[in-house]
């Protein structure tokens, strides 16, 4: 063994037998003899003690010995015994076989003895190595050049349950999950549809992760499609563990507060959007989806946007524009009202904050950085924290120490207020990411404000919309629909017209196929902005 | 090369239009038209917007005429290389001060109604480096913040003009055409500077998408605009009076200060007003300030535009803080517009006549 360890690690040449991205050798081709192939198999898996070696023989004269290989707890031992092991050793005796030796021997096994579901044929070790680390089982041969992979891939995995972060009240309740099969099947069972591409990689040199990106042909636009899948396969780091390694990597503007990919952990939010044309993009052992191409609205929108009734939705997407509003301005607000501009206060207002803010011995700015701050503190020690006790954090932060701090006279009772409808109003943002950023600049704004008021926060949403406006996500623009307005598209944007009057997919996308509902109408609809924003 | 050199759409060359007009006009149009025809000030106001319209016919036929090209080049094609590289330069130099007097009074208009302590050197610096964050992006994200702007600038400011209504006294509009015709025309004449800006065309004329709807987009832009003005006027002249119009240096916000939201949720509403005026004054400049960039960038044929912002900001900085005071600012302001108005109507009506006579025309590209 010493020999082979040597081989693998000290010697130069030895070493070629890995690429790059740690997956074996393609080239490397099986041998004929079944033990010099277990022995170069033996010693790409050395010392990994949860391979399994199953070495048995299959008619007793001749004696046929084939092997099996795979990692324990990686597959389903009930496919391996009952679809490999039985056939193989078991009903293979009670008959005599047609042939013994030879090409016809394999097909004869891989077609009319193994009744495991799916399998496929090998010849080099790069397929066999990544097949029994993905859980793959491998049947070796005697005699042959060639093995078996048989798809056994079974592990513990988390049921379909439902996704925390995106509740709904009305809508399904299914969220995905760690499992990338699961997943594409979650999507897949929505839209019956022979135009769904899935299209799988592996990125991460360690990890192999299985990456998939869906879209529909014949409504996404191919230049993204193809734009996507460029970027991806310029990745090229050690680990993708979660969806965000992917999202950062791939994202245009990574100086950007704003996330240029949407998340989500609903299946029927990935159909409703490969529907309007934007491309999914699925990662193994992470329940988080990315959609794209994205813009800022959708990361205003819940599912149920599209479940229930227009008045309702439409009343509730502006109040979640307002509450993004607050959760951006409202403390920076408050410093230049009573800072800089008491005069805008109604004299009333003005004179009970200046009653209430009689003893705090901090400057309005201090005040409302000590609170925004220890909010943020609480909002971090609530969510680490499992739930009962989070809750008691809340309450306890929350209530006791608000109420204590106010009694002290260290904070004024309205910049309680003020603090707590900034952070309510930020919870009301639906995609997390956003609501975060949101936070982040909040902390810019407040600066702005306590340097020069309101025009301070003039300058800081000025930027802030100079920067929204410039950014584009996989050739999106970012503020769409709002740039380059079309009437046809306002119905889905601050409100949501009712179902029977969107005609048109979203232009965002730049989908082939624009008609929503089943009109031709639309066909030739500004073919000309098409091909502008192409350029 | 320019980046993001995406061609402009009519709507949004018809904001860009609009928002660069509107902006110093809104401030102290009111006073001027009052100097010069007491109640019938209105009337110079669409007088005013009718000859400007007339005025820029020139320059939109000019642009028609020649498709694609830039002013320099069609200058350098009828009236030489040497004439139409001044032109340039003075084009350049008007650009730069225009950029320099709209962020000056901006800053004295701050610091007069929102902010009295702040340094004006403060209030120049930062609405500058604003600006450059901007334009530093091309023509069309420029056209795309217009276009976005637009509506976030002009329905608040209708609103609070709206809300002077109950307070106002309409007959202080009468009486009507109670004015000798000479000082009207000398007043039309007048009212057609505060539509300066509208030479920002001449050099956006090559990054249009449809040149062909040149007077269409130059109708709706000036039309508009003297839509707001006519509103602007009549609104300060019924709320505060004519007379005490006259004696205001910017009427056009002194209205705004009387007046209390309805609800009283704003005791006052100057500072608001202040807040969206950076919104006016910020495209003003972002496009006088562009446009003095893209003709440098015309007239040298460099390769980078963004290399003539960093040229120009010192420069704008420099003249933005000259003026010791407000009356030097005022007469900065009228010297502009004169030259505004020089070079957005004369100039283009010259060169058209000229190419008309020797029967120059551009390519149909």
């Amino acid at each position: 063994m010493t020999n082979i360890f040597s081989k693998l690690y000290n010697n130069k040449k030895e070493e070629l037998y890995f690429e790059r991205d740690m997956s074996p050798d393609k080239s490397r081709k099986l041998k004929a003899n079944i033990d010099e192939n277990l022995n170069i198999v033996q010693e790409y898996l050395y010392d990994c003690d949860d391979v399994i070696t199953r070495d048995f023989y299959m008619v007793l004269t001749p004696k046929h010995k084939m092997s099996l290989m795979y990692i324990d707890g990686m597959v389903q031992m009930t496919t391996v015994q009952e679809d490999i092991l039985k056939p193989l050793m078991l009903f293979a005796r009670q008959f005599s076989l047609e042939h013994s030796v030879g090409e016809k021997f394999f097909d004869m096994v891989k077609e009319g003895l193994l009744t495991a579901g799916d399998l496929k044929e090998t010849d080099n070790f790069g397929e066999v190595i990544l097949g029994i680390l993905s859980g793959d089982t491998v049947l070796f041969i005697d005699k042959l050049e060639k093995a078996l992979l048989i798809s056994t891939r079974g592990w513990e995995k988390r049921g379909v349950q439902e996704p925390s972060t995106e509740a709904v009240i009305r809508g399904p309740r299914d969220g995905f999950t760690e499992t990338y099969r699961t997943n594409v099947a979650l999507v897949r069972r929505r839209l019956k549809d022979p135009n769904l591409k899935v299209k799988t990689i592996k990125l991460g040199r360690h990890t192999r992760t299985d990456v998939g990106i869906m879209y529909i042909q014949g409504v996404a636009k191919p230049s993204i499609v193809d734009e996507i899948l460029k970027r991806l396969n310029t990745i090229d780091i050690s680990c993708v563990l979660e969806s965000g390694y992917i999202e950062q990597m791939i994202e245009g503007d990574w100086l950007s507060p704003f996330p240029q990919l949407r998340r989500t952990e609903r299946p029927d939010v990935v159909a409703a959007s490969l529907v309007e044309g934007n491309v999914a993009i699925l990662c193994d052992n992470t329940p988080f989806a990315l959609l794209a191409p994205t813009t800022f609205l959708s990361l205003f929108q819940s599912p149920e946007d599209y479940y229930e009734r227009w008045y309702i939705v439409s009343m509730i997407r502006i109040l979640r524009f307002i509450a993004g509003f607050f959760a951006l301005t409202f403390p920076a607000l408050y410093i230049a009202m009573t800072t800089f501009h008491p005069g805008m206060l109604p004299t009333d207002l003005a004179l009970s904050i200046a009653a209430a803010r009689e003893g705090v011995p901090f400057s309005a700015v201090l005040e409302s950085l000590i609170m925004v701050i220890s909010l943020e503190v609480l909002r971090e020690a609530g969510v680490r924290l499992p739930g009962p006790i989070g809750q008691t954090i809340g309450i306890v932060g929350g209530l006791v120490v608000g109420e204590a701090a106010v009694r002290a006279g260290i904070v004024s009772p309205i910049m309680v207020i003020v603090v707590a409808v900034n952070a309510i109003s930020s919870f009301a943002i639906p995609n997390y990411s956003v609501a975060i950023s949101f936070r982040l600049l909040t902390f810019v704004l407040i600066m702005l404000a306590s340097i020069a008021g309101l025009y301070g926060i003039m300058i800081g949403l000025l930027g802030l919309t100079i920067h929204l406006v410039t950014l584009k996500s996989f050739g999106a623009h970012y503020l769409s629909p709002f740039v380059s307005f079309r009437f046809s598209e306002s119905k889905d944007s601050l409100i949501r017209g009712p179902l029977p009057a969107m005609e048109i997919r979203p232009g965002y996308t730049r989908p082939q196929d624009l008609d929503r509902i089943n009109d031709r109408r639309h066909d030739t609809i500004d073919k000309a902005g098409d091909e502008r924003a192409d350029e | 090369m320019l980046t993001n050199n995406d061609l402009i759409t009519v709507p949004q060359a018809v904001v860009l239009i609009i928002l660069t007009i509107l902006e110093i006009g809104l401030l102290i149009l009111p006073r001027e038209v009052a100097l010069y025809a007491n109640s019938d000030g209105w009337i110079l106001v669409i007088i005013g917007g009718f000859l400007v319209f007339i005025g820029s016919l020139a320059m939109s036929t000019l642009i028609r005429r020649f498709p694609g090209e830039t002013f320099i080049e069609i200058s350098s094609k009828v009236i030489g290389k040497f004439f139409a590289y001044a032109i340039g330069v003075v084009l350049i130099v008007h650009l730069t001060l225009a950029t320099s007097i709209v962020i000056r009074t901006f800053a004295e208009v701050v610091n007069a109604f929102m902010l009295e302590n702040t340094p004006r050197e403060f209030i120049i610096i930062s609405q500058m480096l604003l600006t450059v964050y901007l334009i530093r992006h091309g023509i069309e994200p420029t056209a795309r913040i217009a276009e976005i702007l637009f509506p976030i600038l002009i329905v608040p400011i209708f609103a609070m003009y709206m809300m002077a209504i109950p307070k106002a006294d309409f007959t202080e509009l009468l009486p009507v055409f109670n004015t000798p015709i000479k000082s009207m025309a000398m007043g039309s004449l007048n009212t057609m500077f505060s539509f300066f800006g509208i030479e920002v065309l001449l050099m956006l004329g090559p990054y249009l998408q449809r040149p062909d709807k040149i007077y269409w987009t130059m109708f709706v832009s000036v039309g508009v605009a003297t839509l707001i003005y006519l509103l602007v006027v009549i609104i300060t002249f019924a709320g505060i009076g004519v007379e005490n119009t006259k004696t205001l240096i910017w009427p056009g916000i002194t209205i705004i200060r009387m007046i209390t939201a309805p609800g009283r949720i704003f005791e006052r509403l100057d500072a608001l007003a202040m807040a969206l005026w950076t919104i006016a004054s910020f495209t003003t400049a972002s496009s006088f300030y562009l446009t003095g960039a893209i003709t440098s960038y015309h007239l040298t044929g460099a390769r980078e535009f963004k290399f003539f912002i960093a040229i120009l900001f010192p420069w704008i900085y420099f003249i933005a803080a000259l003026p010791p005071n407000v009356i030097a600012t005022e007469t900065l302001i009228y010297v502009v517009k004169v030259v505004s108005m020089i070079l957005g109507i004369a100039l283009p009506f010259f060169i058209l006549l000229l190419a008309i006579i020797l029967k120059k025309k551009g390519g149909t590209a």
